[in-house]
């Protein structure tokens, strides 16, 4: 073990650093004055922002987690740079607020307008869990519980690299195991109250779990592009091998097959039951404009890059990895704003049925994502910057390293 | 009378005691020229392909392609069951009810692709093969224990008798052998 | 520096030790399993077992014969629960072959090389429990011989084509498809292993036999490097194959409009459950097998503890499933999704609810422990619970969906009955009778996959040859 381990990290992320900053200080501006001209226009696209950016945070939660559990040299390589995400969680629990705001000011949910609970039955019954304080508190509980497993999982990583203690291992361990259970109930009800109560007609259990899935893609992506693009120099340089780069597109291709799995599952399900409660979900998104994007993503979420990823020569080197997880990302997004976006022009219950939603963009929905990436990268290379890239002390970091074999 | 093309021997068989001796010994068997030997294993080592320059195998591509047949005819099959040969309005779905066609095309692909892959390789390898002149040799039973055996085809352009045989001595096998055909 | 080698030495073996015991070389591996077959002999225990086993299957087909002889009707079903034990059964016992593709196929793409030695007896158990698995649905048709009807074929009926558009048949393509994939990727396993006993067995009985069955199978290294592409490849095929069997049999509920069936995350639940159910079910013979034949060397504790985590893990999914029902199930505001929940959880089949809860919700929770992860009886018992719990969980959600449906005019009750329970039991003395024969007759662990895992088959990648 003779690499420098403790190479800052190099300049072709740090540089990055600031065009980052412009676009997020430009975005910022930008938004504010979105805001301004039409709140409602700007809440719409500012949950597709939020809820991609703060989905990339928690699928690198995740990930720490399972590969924690799982072990493997493609854990180890992608620690430092999931853990930088994770330390932006404090970020998404600032940026939440303008979402928080739109909830109080009665702007972005329909279950917050007292008059229209009042008057349909549905609402009326989903009252006791759909309300302002209730959301408020669950709200904190979420935030407190993803606060509190990133600092621990940040802690007790960096105390690792200090001491051998066998000990911190262990706690690492341990918190992961039911650390999965409770993020995936977290993950859960947090996508029940900020998605799919924006139609709270309809509902569906599969889609919490559509949303886990599409989060641990992009996470899983936006963490291998930064080891990708680090592959060339110190300390990745010489430790990173083909089978770990095998590893992380095998793992890029599994979660794009899950999202394909829930994803259809899901249509199938609904199209069959044909229930007025869960057609009209549909059927205001595989309609009219709105078609072409549900096309979209299944050739370019599913289709592409799983011809793609299926491929060694993409795998094997590393850097194409960088091409093809920026498009799933971008598809991503395209995927929460085709989940979200019809929400807000389509009717509500029943109306939903004939009501139907009309593809439309608002030019803040292309600016706020860019905008929220912006700054949320410019803080994730500032963590990164702060610790060795590689972790220290790891017991599987002889097994995952060993040249030859298996 | 024996008819004259069919060689008397079929390859002189070396038997070596560890996966290493084997590798070294394909590796030398190759850059000496030898194209047609092969070894005998108790089980796969990924390092004697490379040594013996393996490196040709269509069977991803086989299955690969046997998949989207089974894709096209799963597909294909249901909806012209659907759409041609017995159109029928259930539950008022549509009839090209695609998402509906989904299962039975994902399960015809895995099995069209499972069993040309199997088959193909079973063709390639040339099995069933019952008899087999290297069984001919006491000692081979041992390729399934835990000898590795490397056998030089009396096929091969540069096979002869005994300086096939002195050249396998070079390699320090345990014991070699003639195959008799 | 020498503390360094010696540190690595001692971890290389301490990586070693759990997966296979020490002192082990190519010949004692090869000779310590193939000999469980051929040297062996058959034991008094094994005489018992498989006596006991084969009556249990006789029973079996004596219930066939007096269902063929009868019809359905002698069974509990009616015309309000018209899914009964066969459905349940099915379920259950499909759900348990999953396991066996689980251990073969996603653990070999994830280089766990614990795998190794029990992946042949799983996939055996895989395709014995589709066996019994594939029994339900053929006897619930009423008329199974008429089972081929289910099978596209040119036909002077001139509709050549089955209803592609109902779950039902798409079992019938995955269940096949299922089967037979199953069954070829276990026969690829063993060709190599059946070559071993056709050159191990002394006399000419089995020497015929094996070597017949082993195709010829001499190790060439270029058909080992055919071989070893196409295993891959079936287990990269087998993987999403096994997900889709168990989706596919959710759909058969999830499809249709019934409270407590029509929910989207039928699929994953679904299979959750049956990897849940399967691995529990190769604990419950696993450990009684590695017992009896002394296998300690070759399934050691390590192995039962990471089959007890992937238990844990399935069954946290499978409990977060059970709360999040009872969640939507309330959340949906829909009256009959809440009486649904309401009826499961007091209705008159409730106490089924609470023991499903204990054993799949409750047992599991102890393997967060590592003590009780090693120890093989609390393994076993746990194991046991949830087997039966997943057998409830069938139960509740078929038979309890179905006896309290929309109209409280079409409500009714349902109970086994004695052909229920004997063909049930029956399909056990089927699957253990071919268990038993696969263990006196087949090497239960793959020979040459375990003599991989020694040290001495390592040879270390040469770089001049690669570039050259």
């Amino acid at each position: 073990m003779s690499h420098a381990l403790d190479a800052p990290a190099p300049s072709v992320v740090t540089k990055l650093q600031m065009p980052a900053l412009i676009v997020g200080g430009i975005g910022l501006v930008a938004g504010v004055i979105g805001a301004v001209l039409n709140f409602q226009a700007f809440l719409h696209a500012y949950l597709v922002a939020f809820s991609f950016w703060n989905g990339i945070s928690l699928g690198m939660m995740l990930i720490l987690m399972i590969q924690y559990l799982s072990g493997g040299g493609w854990g180890i390589i992608l620690r430092r740079t999931l853990e930088a995400g994770t330390r932006n969680m404090w970020l998404m629990a600032v940026l939440f607020l303008p979402i928080l705001a739109g909830t109080v000011m009665n702007k972005l949910y329909i279950w917050t307008d007292h008059a229209k609970v009042e008057a349909d039955h549905h609402l009326h019954q989903k009252a006791p869990y759909l309300n302002i304080p209730f959301f408020s508190v669950r709200l904190v509980i979420y935030f407190i519980v993803w606060l509190t497993f990133a600092f621990l999982l940040n802690r007790w990583s960096l105390q690792q690299d200090q001491s051998a203690d066998k000990k911190l291992a262990r706690n690492l361990r341990n918190l992961s195991g039911p650390g999965l259970l409770i993020m995936a109930i977290t993950l859960t009800f947090s996508n029940i109250d900020w998605l799919m109560s924006l139609q709270p007609h309809w509902f569906s259990s599969m889609y919490p779990l559509i949303n886990i899935v599409g989060n641990l893609l992009a996470a899983m992506c936006f963490g291998v592009i930064f080891v990708a693009l680090m592959s060339d120099h110190a300390p990745f340089k010489g430790l990173i091998q083909t089978r770990h780069f095998r590893d992380m597109g095998n793992l890029m291709l599994a979660f794009v097959m899950l999202w394909t799995y829930t994803s259809l599952s899901q249509l199938l399900i609904t199209y069959s039951g044909n229930l007025p409660e869960e057609t009209p979900w549909y059927m205001n998104r595989i309609t009219g404009g709105w078609g072409y994007v549900a096309v979209l993503l299944l050739t370019c979420h599913f289709v592409l890059p799983f011809i793609v990823l299926l491929q060694r020569r993409v795998k094997d080197p590393g850097k194409p990895l960088i091409w093809i997880g920026t498009f799933i990302i971008a598809m991503r997004v395209v995927d929460l704003f085709w989940w979200i976006k019809p929400s807000f022009d389509a009717g509500q219950g029943l109306a939903a049925a004939y009501k139907l939603s009309t593809f439309n963009v608002h030019w803040l929905d292309i600016v706020l994502p860019l905008a929220m990436g912006g700054i949320w990268t410019w803080c994730f290379i500032w963590q990164l910057k702060k610790r060795p890239l590689v972790p220290q002390h790891d017991p599987n970091m002889k097994e995952a390293f060993a040249h030859g074999g298996h | 009378m024996k008819p004259k093309a069919r060689s008397l021997h079929y390859g002189v068989l070396a038997e070596f005691d560890t996966p290493q001796q084997l590798v070294d010994a394909a590796r030398a068997t190759h850059d000496a020229g030898f194209r047609k030997y092969d070894a005998y294993t108790p089980f796969p080592i990924e390092e004697l392909a490379d040594a013996m320059h393996d490196h040709q195998n269509p069977i991803a591509k086989i299955v690969l392609l046997a998949g989207f047949t089974g894709a096209c005819i799963g597909f294909g099959m249901q909806t012209f069951a659907n759409l041609v040969h017995y159109p029928m309005n259930i539950a008022g779905r549509p009839n090209f009810a695609w998402p509906m066609f989904i299962p039975v095309t994902f399960e015809c692909i895995v099995a069209f692709a499972a069993f040309t892959g199997v088959l193909s390789m079973l063709a390639l390898n040339g099995l069933p093969t019952p008899y087999h002149p290297l069984f001919n040799c006491p000692n081979f039973s041992q390729a399934t224990r835990n000898k590795f055996f490397l056998c030089i085809e009396a096929t091969d352009p540069k096979f002869e008798l005994a300086e096939t045989r002195k050249f396998l001595e070079q390699l320090n096998p345990r014991e070699i052998s003639d195959v008799e055909n | 520096m020498a503390a360094q080698n010696d540190q690595d030495k001692s971890m290389g073996t301490k990586s070693l030790v759990p997966i296979i015991g020490p002192g082990h070389t190519f010949a004692s591996v090869n000779d310590k399993i193939s000999a469980i077959v051929l040297l062996r002999g058959t034991s008094f225990g094994w005489v018992v077992g498989f006596g006991i086993a084969f009556m249990i299957f006789m029973m079996m087909l004596m219930s066939i014969s007096y269902l063929l002889f009868r019809g359905v009707g002698i069974w509990g079903i009616n015309n309000r629960v018209d899914w009964g034990f066969d459905i349940i059964n099915f379920v259950w016992w499909i759900g348990i072959g999953h396991a066996g593709t689980l251990i073969s196929a996603i653990l070999l793409l994830l280089h766990q090389k614990w795998r190794t030695s029990i992946n042949r007896f799983a996939e055996a158990m895989t395709l014995f429990a589709v066996a019994c698995a594939g029994l339900f649905p053929v006897l619930h048709l009423g008329r199974p011989w008429y089972a081929y009807f289910l099978f596209p074929y040119p036909n002077t009926l001139g509709m050549y084509f089955p209803q592609f558009r109902s779950p039902l048949e798409w079992d019938v393509f995955a269940v096949s498809t299922y089967a037979s994939v199953s069954l070829v990727f276990w026969y690829v396993g063993l060709i190599p292993d059946l070559a071993t006993l056709r050159d191990r067995a002394k006399s000419w009985i089995p020497k015929t036999i094996y070597g017949i069955f082993s195709l010829g199978w001499r190790g060439s290294a270029r058909h080992w490097h055919r071989y070893e592409t196409i295993y891959l490849l079936l287990a990269g095929l087998s993987t999403p194959l096994v997900l889709s069997v168990h989706s596919i049999i959710s759909f058969d509920f999830s499809v249709s409009l019934l409270p407590g069936w029509h929910a989207t995350f039928f699929p994953p639940y679904f299979v959750a459950g049956a990897v849940f159910a399967g691995f529990a079910m190769v604990m419950t013979l696993a450990i009684p097998v590695r017992w009896v034949y002394g296998l300690e060397d070759f399934i050691t504790d390590k192995h039962l503890e990471n089959m007890g985590k992937i238990t844990l893990v399935t069954g946290n999914i499978v409990f977060y499933s059970y709360l999040m029902e009872l969640f939507y199930g309330w959340y949906s505001a829909n009256e009959y999704e809440q009486f649904m929940v309401h009826n499961r959880l007091f209705g008159p089949y409730g106490y089924m609810l609470w023991a499903l809860y204990f054993c799949n919700g409750v047992m599991p929770q102890f393997l967060w422990s590592k003590k009780i992860r090693t120890n093989s009886i609390w393994l076993f018992v746990i194991s046991m619970f949830i087997s039966v719990g997943m057998w409830l969980e069938r139960y509740v959600i078929i038979v309890v969906s179905l006896h309290r449906t929309f109209l409280p005019s079409a409500w009714g009750t349902y109970s086994g009955t004695f052909w229920d329970w004997s063909l049930y039991i029956g399909t056990m003395g089927f699957f253990l009778t071919l268990l038993f024969l696969f263990i006196r007759l087949l090497p239960m662990i793959s020979i040459s996959e375990m003599q991989m895992l020694l040290p001495e088959a390592q040879v270390p990648h040469k770089e001049e040859a690669h570039e050259a």
